[in-house]
């Protein structure tokens, strides 16, 4: 087992290092961070302009690879360069992973928690008017895409607060100012994360709840089920015990690529709702040209992907002893 | 036309469908109706509520919503057409090529997708949104379709993968049929439908994602709008003049779900196993009976019919199992037999309805409560189902699962449960008990297994046993070890058992009565010997006439002369044995063949028999592949589903060979004559035939190059009896009227003695015996083919109850070991009889196939001491 997750290990550092090597390519040839100096007012001197730029490592007269090489000669050190304000990207970086972290975590665990149970109790409930409610619920939801759901979600909790009753505070991750303890700031913070986590959680629900659904059916009509309850355990014992948990196994797959989903979902959502993550920082990096800090949150999206993918890998070994001892 | 019927009469289906008419009807009319271009300013009405001048109202700056919202309705649509056709091109030629060809091309695709799967799209767009803007919303829709194929890629590549390894593609293959149009004929058409459906949903995901690109301010650029912008501009505006969101919003919303409805009914329509094609719940009804059964009677079957939705499965079956005594249910598939122990059981699916009334004792069981099933489920009675495999949960240790089904029924702690799931496994046969309860089922052999389920069921000390076809999954050899075992275990618990099988022999040898039963009746109930020896009923009669027996008396034919049609000595193939999916490696080599000796000669038949892993069908296309042989044999594959592709018409079946061999196809209406078909069904499909008329399809398509030789793959193994005596008649009188010469390769002795002029016995790779016939079976001299012939039960009871068997320990040896000497010493009684001197020379000399008598070859040191005892 150690061996199949070492070799897996192995694949993915050579799959995150080309990721890496395409995105600096990528930005360096679609972004003119010259363009973004040339256009301060007033204009400064082009000399001024090159010493910058080299300075931040970003001068497109230095040719692409010498100036990659710079890049990477920093960043297997740990030195991921300078943003386009001459600040550190690590600093930055530092600042943010953790926002966006909070939201993917919170939204992954309740997206496949939740999910999994939608689906499983639908399956067990198949043709019933619940089964049914679950379904169609899950179909609006995946129809609705995650910017949508996001502003649909402001917007109506916007007009609750303002039309009937206060309820919650949603814009950034604590309200500015707030005076009271541990428990007041505690509780703050998670009226903030409601609604962001669900805008990323529901869509996630209504996927892993179709795909939990159709995994758990194929286990309810298996001869090992029937095994189960041949042997005279309660059958609510035999769907958890057998069933629920083989029909786990299918689902570290689903898991691998719904993770990219949360990612891109999770992006969108910082943006709807004013916080300060990685998908922000992305978005306002793009629009200033500054290549360092979008080759930054572009090797974080491929690692977390990378480590979201080897967390499946895991699971299933941890699942399957097929797996396990292949 | 069947699958169109269904796709309309689903309700879903023809609302998603009429939503996305009517959307797209709006997308493209809309901006010609409309009295306002998208673009037009009305000074004179800003942020004006919907009225007769602006239908949906106006914008901030006074443009016309109606105007607006439709035009991004249009341009979303377009975009979301050409992403997903775009897309799936991609996906379908990426797929296919790596599926197909494999080695580096699939290497390096796949890592170019694991490599897009780690690049959000999202990033890689905005990324390069800066120079998108001059470059219009063309080249963004392309882009979109290169960074979300990766998925439907590898759909396609598994598809492919295992199409390549379905029997029609390989019988494509073995006719010579060129890679192109196997790859137009067969494997496109059936990754089709997959496509359709994929493009249909693809449609919707495409739309999703430009919407949310332009809301960004990524996508579609201004002036020009999109759903996407048109949402992003609203949005503030969302509260206080609603008209201005909502409806972007609500299309966007309206348009994805009739999508997603539209494929998710494509889907079912295209897929028979689909819920939509599956009946609804059943109910359960007990029948009162009138008397109480009679006190000898453990199990009382009365009036008991069961129905998945029209189709009738049982119907008022009534039997008795009497205390101790083993009734044998007998029939062919579908005639309800297992139905039947399952409704006693309460384990039909959910779809079953069932009525009638079974008796275990007092207790009735149908429509018994959960409580009370679970009380008489695994205690009182137990069951012992067919595939042994399936029948465990994969994740589970054996030792866990026997002492589950303990602690159901004793307040037993788990260790003491644990102990005592050892006991049973050793009381079963299983060598080092103690260990084996750690392993997972996947560990198991297939004997073995059976033997854990046999465990587990005598756990309880149940009353009865109900035993479901519980050796037909097995190798003739643990077959006997297996029904010996249910025999010993039957007789030590005194418990009653149910034997439901297919198989008369296994029947002959173990009941005390037997109930036959044909299409959910009992037609037939006595005691065994009574029905066998005189059968009241036609079916039975024809049942028991049909069924090929191993002590047949077979008139032999003249012996074959000629030089031999195919010939090979000392025939060996080995297969890399690979771990790893990205970076392959080489951890083995199988054996799978190491030395087998056979030759044809014209117009003869050479029966080629071995258990599973005997290297039978490698031999088989190891044998087609030699230079030479493919211009004068065709195959006829075991499974006539798998080997007749579902797309073709059987017409363009059967004409496949002679258009690889570009020979004109008008031959072909008579071919149906001659296998028993009607030519006016040529322009029907391979699922609108019965299993026997799909072989003959596949006979005759097999014979319609007139080859001199065909070599037929286990061709009745799938077959219930009373056809497979149809094929075996029409194999014959075919072999007669065209000469043609059979390599007959089967696992089944008593078909081989029916059909074959000689016999060749394989054993793990290596030909063991061969001669006529009669001699080979009468007179054998390898002990393992005397112990295959002894583990053949013969459906006679009186034969098969005084028949002495020779019962080989232990199961049949993995091909993944290279063995020394002998490579049955480790099951041989002969070896076991012997002192260390001669034993050595079993362990160190393979032992060469030989002729011992005149034309009787075998492989063994000692086969001339085995004859005088046997």
């Amino acid at each position: 087992m150690l061996g199949y997750l070492g070799r897996r290990a192995g694949y993915y550092v050579v799959l995150l290092l080309t990721a890496v090597f395409i995105s600096y390519a990528l930005a360096t040839a679609s972004m003119n961070p010259r363009a973004y100096f040339e256009g301060r007012r007033p204009q400064p001197p082009a000399a001024m302009v090159d010493a910058q730029l080299t300075e931040l490592g970003i001068n497109d007269k230095v040719p692409f690879l010498e100036r990659f090489g710079t890049w990477a000669g920093h960043a297997v050190t740990g030195d991921l360069g300078r943003t386009i304000d001459d600040t550190s990207v690590n600093d930055e970086f530092g600042r943010r992973i953790g926002v966006s972290l909070r939201l993917l975590i919170l939204g992954t665990l309740v997206g496949t928690v939740v999910g999994v149970l939608a689906g499983a109790w639908g399956a067990i409930r198949q043709y019933r008017f619940s089964d049914r409610a679950v379904t169609v619920v899950s179909f609006v939801l995946l129809s609705t895409p995650v910017f949508l759901l996001a502003t649909l979600l402001k917007i109506g909790t916007t007009w609750l607060n303002d039309n009937v009753v206060h309820l919650i505070d949603f814009t950034g991750e604590t309200t500015p100012g707030l005076q009271g303890g541990f428990l007041v700031h505690l509780g703050d913070r998670a009226a903030h994360l409601l609604l962001p986590t669900l805008s990323i959680a529901l869509g996630t629900i209504a996927a892993y709840s179709r795909y939990q659904r159709a995994t758990m059916l194929d286990v309810l009509a298996s001869d090992y089920l029937r095994t189960a309850l041949a042997k005279g355990i309660h059958p609510r014992t035999a769907m958890l015990r057998h069933g629920l948990r083989t029909a786990l196994v299918p689902m570290t797959t689903f898991f691998a690529f719904g993770f990219l989903g949360i990612f891109t979902g999770a992006a969108f959502t910082e943006r709807i709702f004013g916080w300060h993550g990685m998908g922000d920082w992305f978005m306002n990096a793009v629009n200033r040209n500054d290549v360092n800090s979008v080759v930054a949150v572009n090797l974080f999206a491929a690692v977390v992907i990378l480590l979201s993918g080897f967390v499946a890998d895991v699971l299933l070994a941890v699942l399957d002893p097929r797996v396990r001892n292949a | 036309m069947i699958t169109f019927r269904r796709f309309v009469s689903s309700k879903g289906v023809l609302i998603g469908a009429l939503v996305i008419v009517l959307l797209f009807l709006l997308g493209f009319l809309g901006p010609v109706i409309s009295p306002w271009t998208p673009t037009q300013v009305d000074y004179l009405s800003i942020r004006s509520a919907p009225s007769a001048a602006h239908w949906w109202g106006t914008n901030r700056i006074g443009q016309d919503v109606f105007a607006q919202t439709t035009y991004g309705l249009r341009k979303s649509l377009i975009i979301g057409l050409v992403v997903a056709l775009f897309s799936t091109v991609l996906a379908s030629l990426a797929g296919a090529a790596a599926g197909y060809l494999g080695g580096w091309t699939d290497r390096v695709l796949r890592f170019c997708i694991d490599l897009l799967l780690i690049f959000p799209g999202f990033l890689v767009i905005s990324m390069v949104s800066t120079r998108l803007k001059g470059a219009g919303w063309l080249v963004f829709a392309l882009l979109l379709g290169v960074l979300g194929w990766m998925i439907s890629a590898r759909i396609v590549r598994s598809m492919t993968l295992s199409l390549k390894e379905r029997d029609f593609v390989r019988a494509a293959e073995l006719m010579g049929v060129r890679r192109s149009r196997i790859i137009a004929r067969h494997i496109l058409p059936n990754v089709a439908s997959f496509l359709i459906i994929d493009t249909t949903i693809a449609v919707g995901g495409a739309v999703m994602s430009e919407t949310a690109l332009s809301y960004f301010g990524f996508g579609v650029q201004p002036p020009d709008v999109s759903l996407g912008t048109l949402i992003a501009d609203g949005t503030e505006a969302a509260i206080g003049y609603p008209w201005m969101f909502y409806f972007a919003a609500g299309l966007l919303i309206v348009f994805v779900l009739a999508v997603s409805l539209v494929g998710d009914g494509l889907r079912d329509a295209l897929d028979p196993t689909s819920e939509a094609a599956r009946p609804k719940r059943g109910t359960v009804t007990a029948l009162p009976r009138a008397e109480a059964p009679p006190a000898d009677v453990v199990l009382s079957v009365r009036d008991l019919s069961v129905r998945f939705g029209d189709a009738v499965a049982v119907d008022s079956v009534s039997w008795d199992l009497r205390r101790g005594e083993v009734l044998g249910v007998v029939g062919e598939s579908g005639s309800g037999k297992s139905v039947t122990a399952l409704a006693a059981m309460g384990l039909l699916p959910a779809t079953a309805t069932v009525e009638g009334s079974v008796r275990l004792g007092d207790t009735e069981l149908i429509g018994a409560g959960v409580r009370t099933l679970m009380e008489v489920r695994g205690a009182r009675v137990a069951m012992v189902f067919q595939d042994p495999l399936s029948a465990f949960t994969p994740v589970y240790r054996i030792g866990v699962q026997i002492a589950e089904a303990l602690r159901a029924h004793t307040d037993l702690s788990r260790e003491e449960a644990h102990a005592r799931a050892v006991e049973l496994l050793r009381s079963v046969g299983i060598p080092e008990p103690e260990r084996r309860a750690e392993s997972y089922p996947h560990e198991f052999s297939g004997g073995m297994r059976q033997r854990a389920m046999i465990a587990m069921a005598i756990a309880n000390d149940p009353d009865v046993i109900l035993a479901d076809e519980p050796t037909t999954a097995l190798d003739v050899t643990v077959q006997a070890q297996v029904l010996d075992l249910l025999r010993k275990a039957q007789r030590e618990t005194g418990a009653a058992m149910v034997l439901v099988s297919h198989d008369l022999g296994v029947i002959a040898g173990i009941a005390d009565r037997v109930a036959v039963m044909n299409k959910g009746v009992v037609v037939e109930e006595g005691t065994v010997e009574e029905v066998f020896a005189r059968p009241k009923e036609p079916y039975t009669k024809d049942l028991l006439a049909a069924v090929p027996r191993l002590d047949a008396v077979v008139e032999p034919r003249e012996p074959a002369r000629g030089a031999p049609l195919v010939e090979v000595t000392g025939l060996t193939k080995t297969f890399p044995l690979t771990r790893g999916s990205a970076f392959k490696r080489r951890v083995g080599t199988v054996y799978a063949v190491s030395g087998v000796d056979l030759a044809v000669r014209p117009g003869e038949t050479l029966g080629l028999v071995g258990e599973s892993g005997s290297g039978k069908t490698t031999t088989l296309f190891e044998i087609m592949r030699m230079p030479g042989v493919a211009e004068d044999a065709q195959v006829v594959f075991q499974d006539p589903m798998s080997s007749l592709d579902p797309r073709m018409t059987v017409g363009e079946i059967i004409a496949e060979p002679l258009r690889a061999r570009g020979l004109p196809v008008d031959g072909v209406p008579e071919l149906f004559g001659q296998v028993g078909l009607q030519a006016e069904h040529a322009s029907r499909f391979p699922h609108q035939f019965s299993g026997g008329q799909r072989q003959r399809i596949g006979i005759a398509r097999a014979l319609s190059v007139r080859p001199k030789l065909v070599v037929l793959d286990e061709p009745v193994s799938a077959l219930d009896v009373t056809v497979q005596a149809g094929i075996l008649d029409l194999l014959v009188r075919l072999r007669d009227e065209l000469g043609l010469a059979y390599l007959f390769v089967s696992h089944d002795l008593a078909v081989v003695r029916q059909i074959s002029d000689r016999v060749s016995v394989m054993y793990l790779g290596r030909t063991v015996e061969t001669g006529d016939t009669a001699t080979v079976l009468g007179e054998p001299l390898h002990p393992y083919t005397r112990a295959l012939i002894s583990a053949v039960p013969i459906p006679d009871p009186a034969v098969e109850r005084t028949r002495e068997h020779l019962l080989l320990p232990g199961d049949p040896p993995s091909p993944f070991e290279r063995h020394q000497g002998c490579a049955f010493r480790g099951r041989c009684p002969v070896y076991a009889a012997l002192g260390a001197g001669d034993r050595q020379r079993c362990e160190t000399v393979p032992p060469a196939h030989e002729e011992r008598r005149p034309g009787h070859l075998v492989a063994c040191h000692f086969a001339q001491d085995g004859v005088s005892t046997s």
